[in-house]
């Protein structure tokens, strides 16, 4: 091929991406991309499990039973890499919350309540991402909550009409390779961090606004970079990010949270009670 | 601990050896110590959201003592290498746990396991 036409090629392959026509979840694996092995950058689908966290090398020598992060304190951590800094009532309501915890000798309070956004999308176990061109549903297996993000187009539902959720509201558009997703209408008892509600919803004011850049580093690693807006819960806008690890020979595990659970708390102390199951055979004398 | 338990080791430790996740937290076990176990499966319950162990454990009366371990969920267990089938009754087990702090309790949280192979799973 002569040199002008290589030329024109490559400014026209520059105008496709300028004008970034390609229809959502169309490959971007030919041209842009030859010689590297073929894979579509805006195709999410699979199993994915938070980088640094026990699932993802469960033998490994992080913690044994899928801590995001190792040995990280959980219960403030969540899977986050970075801490919002609340402020007023937001701020005063951790404290209690940290405060009760502590009195109690527990790291979180026992819960089987889905978390909602944004801590669903730092859950402990597997991701499940299916995708189409108009709609991505992100599954997470604890405790079995799936976020909707709609790709057609729709504008956010007006809250007065709709009630907040735990996952509010989620569109989604292309930047490129990068799906930006904004997220609003999110119920106020869900935490911004750490595991479980805020039982006089206090999490974050109803007016929180979440930007999520989602975006795949290479083939077998998807990213989170999130954006959390909420000016009367925080002091600044909190930024995270969130790596996952594709997993593609694992599939969802049902989890039951309230299935056998042998977890409560005494109403009176607040302590966190581990009763034994019964066991159907009792043991002989020899 | 009602008698001396042959096989049982307890060790006390200055650091914790990792949160677990699960849906609750662990205030009901003492994760600054362990206990170690020699004994037979008696029964195994793969259930959500905890699989629950019992070891008995040859004990000086002639009764053996039966131990309640708490491990993962199957979504954790599965991947670690424990199915539904890998642990089952009458397999000598050495099993290492976070003892409960209610020590008249005997049980534990699962810390990790060696099957009669010499397999070591994890909690």
């Amino acid at each position: 091929m002569s040199s002008w036409k290589t030329g024109l090629l490559l400014t026209l392959a520059a105008g496709v991406f300028a004008l970034d026509t390609r229809p959502v979840g169309a490959a971007s694996t030919d041209a842009a991309h030859a010689g590297e092995v073929k894979w579509d950058r805006r195709d999410f689908n699979g199993i994915w499990l938070l980088v640094g966290g026990g699932l993802d090398d469960p033998q490994g020598s992080g913690s044994p039973t899928g801590a995001p992060g190792g040995n990280k304190d959980l219960s403030d951590d969540w899977g986050f890499d970075t801490r919002p800094q609340l402020k007023g009532p937001y701020l005063r309501e951790y404290q209690q919350r940290r405060e009760a915890d502590r009195k109690a000798g527990r790291d979180f309070m026992v819960t089987c309540k889905p978390n909602g956004m944004p801590a669903l999308t730092a859950g402990p176990y597997a991701d499940e991402i299916l995708q189409n061109e108009k709609q991505i549903n992100w599954f997470q297996e604890f405790p079995g909550e799936t976020w909707r993000i709609y790709l057609d187009g729709r504008p956010h539902p007006n809250p007065a009409e709709y009630p907040a959720t735990l996952t509010g509201h989620s569109t989604g558009k292309w930047d490129g390779d990068t799906l930006v997703v904004d997220t609003v209408n999110i119920r106020t008892d869900t935490l911004l961090f750490g595991q479980g509600r805020s039982t006089n919803h206090l999490g974050h004011s109803d007016k929180m606004h979440i930007v999520q850049r989602i975006h795949l580093i290479d083939k077998d690693h998807l990213q989170i970079k999130g954006t959390v807006e909420d000016p009367q819960a925080l002091v600044t806008p909190w930024q995270y990010t969130l790596t996952y690890h594709r997993h593609p020979d694992e599939e969802i595990v049902e989890y039951l949270c309230d299935d056998n659970n042998r977890e409560s708390l005494d109403p009176k102390s607040g302590q966190e009670i581990t009763e034994i199951p019964p066991r159907r055979n009792q043991p002989k004398p020899k | 601990m009602r008698n001396p338990i042959l096989g049982c080791l307890i060790t006390v430790l200055g650091l914790c050896s990792g949160a677990a996740v699960a849906h609750h937290s662990f205030a009901s076990f003492d994760m600054t110590k362990e206990v170690r176990i020699s004994g037979t499966v008696a029964e195994v319950q793969y259930t959500n959201p905890h699989v629950w162990l019992f070891v008995d454990v040859a004990a000086a009366d002639g009764v053996a003592e039966s131990w309640a371990i708490e491990a993962g969920g199957p979504n954790i267990l599965l991947r670690s290498g424990w199915k539904a089938n890998t642990v089952q009754v009458g397999q000598k087990v050495v099993v290492t746990m976070h003892p409960m702090r209610d020590t008249a309790k005997r049980g534990g949280s699962l810390i990790s396991i060696v099957l009669p192979d010499g397999k070591t799973i994890k909690g």
